[in-house]
């Protein structure tokens, strides 16, 4: 295990205490403070799993297999014309789960970005109605 | 461009965006309240610039600076995690001091 893959367990680890500190947020607050809560309470364990995507990927591309997956071969045989065509798949797995990473990622940013918003304007507000 | 490059590409841009919102509100709010938005905006700005560095690691660029591209990334996430972390805290420990002061 090296550093980078250490410092990846560490990042996840924290989202997930970092989740459980927006709940308990969460469960304090009231009227539109908490309707913008709750945009950004299911971001934070989206950013925990989106994180243990990322070690899942970085694990099995160092580790993966080395050989093709699955290998096809098949024959075409066409008015007495033959002709062998082969395919192989590569680890279909570990490209797909890093799609899944930033897909995630994406997730938690537009949740993110919902909840800021909604605090913003309820922030500007209570400026407004301060000033 | 592949669809890894395209989608962290997106999401730098959204998260300088949610950079933007913090440091809007941090620009509404005072005191303690404001502290722990301190956080958050530097935490956005940090998050954005790991954004960046998996842009470089899958444009195929693997070291900056002698320093591997992957390593930068999970440097990053792990700063903003820590700001995040600490943000929420601040933000937690100051509601629980304003609900105590309105039930007591």
């Amino acid at each position: 295990m090296t550093i980078v893959d250490v410092l990846a367990v560490i990042v996840a680890l924290g989202g997930l205490v970092a989740a459980f500190i927006a709940r308990k947020i969460w469960l304090m607050v009231e009227g539109e403070l908490a309707a913008s809560w709750r945009w950004l309470l299911p971001s934070v364990p989206v950013y925990a799993v989106s994180y243990t995507v990322l070690i899942m990927h970085n694990f099995m591309r160092k580790f993966g297999a080395v050989d093709p997956v699955l290998n096809i071969n098949f024959e075409v045989n066409i008015l007495e014309k033959r002709s062998m065509f082969s395919m192989q798949v590569w680890e279909p797995i570990i490209l797909v789960l890093r799609n899944v990473q930033v897909l995630v990622e994406m997730l938690f940013l537009v949740l993110v970005i919902v909840g800021l918003a909604r605090q913003y304007r309820l922030f500007q507000k209570l400026a407004e109605k301060q000033g | 461009m592949s669809f890894i490059v395209a989608v962290e590409i997106l999401n730098f841009i959204l998260a300088s965006l949610a950079a933007l919102i913090s440091l809007g509100i941090l620009r509404k709010v005072t005191g303690n309240l404001a502290a722990s938005w301190r956080y958050a905006v530097v935490a956005f700005q940090i998050l954005a610039l790991a954004t960046l560095f998996a842009v470089i690691n899958e444009l195929g660029i693997l070291s900056i600076a002698g320093i591997s591209s992957d390593l930068l990334r999970n440097t990053a996430h792990f700063v903003f995690i820590i700001l995040a972390f600490f943000g929420l805290l601040r933000n937690y420990q100051l509601i629980r001091n304003l609900t105590e002061r309105d039930s007591g």
